[in-house]
């Protein structure tokens, strides 16, 4: 029993040390360190800025397009609809013509009167052959010896046809002088002199022993204007002139002298007037401040025939060298036309309502360009500014980042790198090297290039809330052409060292 | 930043909690629910009873890798003050790092003797888990990718899940065939309640030194089974997505008994000598087959875009076009890049899964009427892992009413383990503790971190009634010379008192 006694006792003094050291808290926390030591590596970027990357930057308004020889070129499209309405050139006059006459009567009651009324609506500049009325007021006014007796007149042409073809006869009569016909949709055939000529039946039913009438007549033409005619006219000189801004974004881009080669301006015309012949007589390109470079050197004729359906091509001018600058931002044409040259010899002309020309200038600028020292710069924002706080950042040992490049662009690049505190106005620079343009066909391949960061470094880095990035391009005094399939190919990774991190 | 490193913090030490599936009390010889690790262990009692709920409960973690110690450094009053990562990752063995749960405890239980044998019924719920996980789980994201890449190997973080959550009604016949050999045999039905496996769970990750390219691929699959209604909606932007819905149970409770199973546990014990003894036993020999509410959650490296190669995510950087498209749709880019590893939950029909069996082999030495001194080896396969331990241990019972024991056990990557068992049999009331690793409770400075700091540790405890104490038959005496013999010492006792103590189990 003793010995059991004994065990008790212990076995209970155990137990009871055990509880009442139990009484430390499990889990007091004041957490500041983290012991962690390693680095991970992680590829950024890998792919190709394409040149077509590079020069969209320029491009505001989407000129900037690949041909099918894959050249890049600017595309300025200038389109001008209704560039010449032929119903602008060529309008009606309103006529007012009077004639009076005296008829010696052998037939009574009822007896004809030739040609009591003949107008046309010809001018010295136009001859109308025939035509379909599109709207138009035709006002007679007849009156036979003052109205002193009762009659009838029927006022008849064949030169003024109805829809259904119809000649038109108005009625008048002692107490109706006057007739007014809407022209609407009515043709038009003037006789082979180009007048148009009423002549009138008359009846007179209770006088007697009438020999002689006296009748006065009067015809106006209001608001004339066709569907549709044939006719001759003299040739019409009109001046044609439009601008266009270029849009060329320069936010990016810092150049000196931008000098284009091989541009081409092209016009393109939809016509259905008649034959037009015409010049170029400036291609200019302007800036608001008067700044003015002419593109062509002496006037460019050309002759548009009939194109009523589509756009068709007319007539090039070559500009061999364009030294752009952003001053001058307005691209120009003004050209001069002759409307119908031959005139009159021309002939019978068809033409309507619609006859218009469309005219387009299209101006190409192949991107085949001499650069010296041009600078595209582009602004971004840091995607690490603010991510870490400064306990991990400050735990970054070290930061290595890897840049490999090959370079298919066929000019010099010198990449630059700088982060921006805006806060402190601070500049952290990441100094890259040069890289060698491809002017022989082979791309230049630049080997990786480790750049090892401080911790410090790091900091200002992570801290930068911009990222400055700018490219310094140089021709080397080629003139290169830029094609879509000329790249850069980037390969860029990044690796963190890190070691404790202090909270 | 301090929040979500304190809960990491919390929940990597909540996890080292351990201990393993005790054997403290298989070597306690008075007390009956040592025949649960060998059905051949002889019960001194007439019979038992359990209380519901306190008979026995086994409380079991057993951790190879995440100690307290080795994640946290403190200052001088205690206070933690420092995550140590690094020595986590460092300290961790490259492959077989395991964390283990075992819970059991008993609804039900008694058992009676009949002459030479002695039958025991159980109701228990019992529940197993075996995580493993590679050294590269931690030390991938603690030391980098470019800790592999130098070396030029391939970080392969890979994990290993084996649960199983069951109700077992078990019979238990233990016999005495003869004084030198005892059998027993303890078949099982089992109901699952829960399962989760993995069958794979990896992700591989190359890097290049040079270019910090990466290739990366992962494979997931996994199957999932439980008694309580749930659904999985998982896309590659919510992998949470699995809801529970207990109050479903409630007309689903057929599902407690769906998942049937059965199991067995063997037992021998050959008593060479009253002194020396070696016995064997076999647990755990069994299967469920699990159809409530089966998922195969599936994951695989897909091509979803440029990005794929050969099997493999090769990640070589963002291109141009990515770049545009995430300064215009920053969730957008992610999305694409999580297409590449697509996660599947699709309901599967009925399997079959075999348990973590179990196998012990011992060998004793009795030394006088008190003192049993037993070397014992055991192990288990688990998810293709074989997870050997050695045990020695002393035992002692006194007055035929107090149990120690005292062993050590030296196991996969646990090598300091001191197990103490108490029991005290007080008439019919039997009340006993016993862990595997007294060490996890007895550092001086901090106890309760001390059992964080342990990579075994566990609790088994409980009260039991039981009575009518029982003799083992000596070696090379058989049933009919024991009752003479017996009636002999009654003769005896009445003419001496007080009585001699009863010899413990020989």
């Amino acid at each position: 029993m003793m010995k059991s006694s004994k065990i008790f006792t212990t076995l209970w003094i155990a137990l009871a040390l055990c509880c009442s050291a139990c009484k430390d808290k499990l889990f007091d926390f004041d957490l500041n360190n983290i012991e962690a030591d390693g680095e991970w590596g992680i590829p950024v970027y890998n792919g190709n800025i394409s040149v077509e990357d590079l020069f969209e930057h320029l491009d505001n308004t989407g000129l900037l397009q690949v041909g099918s020889d894959g050249a890049l070129k600017f595309v300025i499209e200038n389109d001008m609809e209704n560039a010449v309405v032929l119903r602008d050139i060529i309008q009606f006059r309103d006529q007012i013509i009077d004639t009076s006459g005296v008829e010696n009567i052998t037939h009574l009651p009822d007896f004809d009167l030739t040609q009591v009324i003949q107008f046309n609506l010809n001018t010295e500049d136009f001859l109308l052959k025939a035509c379909h009325v599109k709207n138009g007021m035709l006002t007679l006014n007849f009156n036979l010896n003052n109205s002193t007796f009762a009659y009838t007149a029927d006022l008849t042409t064949n030169q003024i046809l109805d829809a259904n073809d119809n000649p038109v006869s108005l009625h008048f009569s002692n107490s109706q002088q006057q007739q007014v016909l809407n022209l609407s949709n009515y043709r038009i055939l003037p006789n082979i002199f180009g007048n148009i000529q009423f002549n009138a039946h008359v009846v007179i039913p209770s006088v007697s022993g009438l020999d002689q009438v006296y009748y006065s007549c009067h015809a106006e033409v209001q608001d004339f204007k066709i569907h549709n005619a044939t006719c001759q006219f003299k040739t019409v000189a009109h001046e044609l002139s439009t601008k266009t801004k270029l849009a060329f974004n320069f936010d990016r881009f810092h150049l000196n002298i931008f000098q284009l080669h091989n541009a081409v301006a092209s016009i393109y015309v939809r016509n259905s007037i008649c034959r037009i012949d015409g010049s170029i007589n400036q291609l200019y390109l302007s800036g608001d401040n008067g700044a003015y470079s002419p593109l062509i050197q002496s006037v460019i004729n050309f002759s548009i025939p009939l194109t009523p359906n589509q756009y068709q091509y007319i007539v090039n001018a070559d500009i061999p060298t364009l030294d752009y600058n952003p001053n001058l931002d307005s691209l120009g044409i003004q050209c001069m036309l002759n409307i119908n040259p031959d005139g009159f010899s021309a002939g019978d002309i068809t033409i309507s309502e619609n006859s218009k020309m469309d005219f387009k200038l299209k101006t190409e600028l192949p991107v085949n360009i001499s650069i010296d020292n041009a600078v595209y710069k582009d602004t971004i924002d840091n995607g690490l500014y603010k991510q870490f706080s400064h306990n991990v950042s400050h735990s970054i040992e070290q930061l290595t980042i890897r840049v490999a490049y090959t370079n298919a662009l066929p000019f010099d690049l010198i990449p630059n790198i700088e982060f921006l505190n805006s806060a402190t106005g601070h500049k952290y620079p990441l100094n890259m090297v040069e890289l060698h343009g491809c002017y022989n066909g082979i791309p230049y391949q630049q080997e990786p290039v480790f750049h090892e960061i401080n911790a410090s470094s790091t900091e200002e880095i992570i801290n930068a809330d911009k990222i400055i990035v700018s490219f310094r391009l140089h021709t080397q005094g080629h003139t290169v052409e830029i094609k879509d399939s000329q790249f850069i190919h980037l390969n860029m990774g990044a690796k963190v060292k890190y070691s404790n991190i202090n909270l | 930043m301090k929040k979500t490193l304190l809960f990491i913090s919390i929940f990597i030490a909540s996890m080292a909690l351990a201990a393993q599936d005790g054997i403290t009390l298989h070597f306690m010889r008075l007390n009956p629910y040592s025949q649960y690790s060998n059905p051949s262990a002889f019960i001194p009692y007439t019979g038992h009873v359990g209380i519901t709920g306190i008979s026995n409960v086994n409380v079991s973690v057993q951790n190879s890798g995440l100690l307290y110690k080795r994640l946290f450094g403190s200052n001088s009053d205690g206070t933690i003050t420092t995550l140590k990562l690094n020595t986590l990752a460092d300290k961790m063995s490259k492959r077989g790092n395991y964390l283990n749960t075992n819970i059991g405890m008993n609804i039900i239980d008694f058992g009676f003797r009949v002459k030479q044998m002695y039958f025991s019924f159980s109701y228990r719920l019992r529940s197993d888990e075996y995580l493993f996980f590679n050294r590269d789980v931690v030390a991938l994201p603690v030391h980098g990718n470019m800790y592999y890449a130098y070396q030029n190997k391939t970080a392969r973080p890979e994990l290993s899940l084996n649960l199983n959550i069951y109700q077992e009604f078990s019979l238990g016949i233990q016999v005495e065939i003869t004084p030198q050999i005892y059998i027993g045999v303890r078949p099982k039905l089992l109901f699952g309640l829960a399962h989760a496996k993995t069958k794979s769970a990896y992700a591989s990750i190359y890097t290049n030194p040079d270019d910090y390219t990466m290739s990366i691929n992962h494979k997931l699959d996994a199957e999932l089974s439980c008694f309580i209604p749930y659904s999985i909606n998982i896309d590659t932007t919510d992998l949470s997505g699995i809801n529970f819905y207990p109050e479903d149970l409630r007309d689903n409770w057929p599902n407690l008994f769906k998942n049937m199973g059965a199991a067995i546990d063997l037992g021998f014990t050959y008593r060479i000598s009253n002194m020396f003894g070696v016995s064997a036993s076999i647990l755990d020999l069994g299967f469920i087959r699990w159809k409530t509410n089966n998922y195969l959650l599936r994951s695989s490296t897909t091509d979803a875009g440029s990005y794929y190669n050969d099997g493999s995510f090769m990640f070589t950087g963002l291109s141009y076009d990515d770049i545009e498209r995430f300064n215009e749709d920053p969730d957008g880019l992610e999305k694409e890049l999580l297409n590449y590893f697509p996660v599947d939950a699709s309901p599967a029909p009925a399997y079959t899964r075999m348990l973590a069996g179990r196998f012990l082999v011992e060998g004793y030495c009795n030394v006088g009427k008190h003192h049993r001194f037993t070397a014992l080896f055991q192990g288990r396969i688990v998810n293709k892992q074989f997870l050997p331990s050695f045990t020695v241990a002393w035992s002692g019972t006194f007055l035929n009413i107090f149990d120690l024991c005292v062993n050590y056990t030296i196991a996969k990557k646990s090598y300091g383990n001191l197990g103490l068992g108490v029991g005290f049999n007080l008439g019919v009331f039997h009340i006993y503790a016993a862990t595997d690793n007294i060490f996890g409770f007895c550092n001086s400075k901090s106890p309760k971190r001390s059992i964080l700091n342990t990579h075994t540790a566990n609790i088994q405890a409980g009260i039991v009634f039981d009575w009518g104490k029982v003799q083992e038959t000596k070696h090379g005496q058989t049933a009919k010379t024991k009752k003479i013999k017996k009636e002999k010492k009654t003769t005896k006792e009445e003419n001496t008192t007080p009585a001699p103590p009863l010899p413990d189990r020989q």
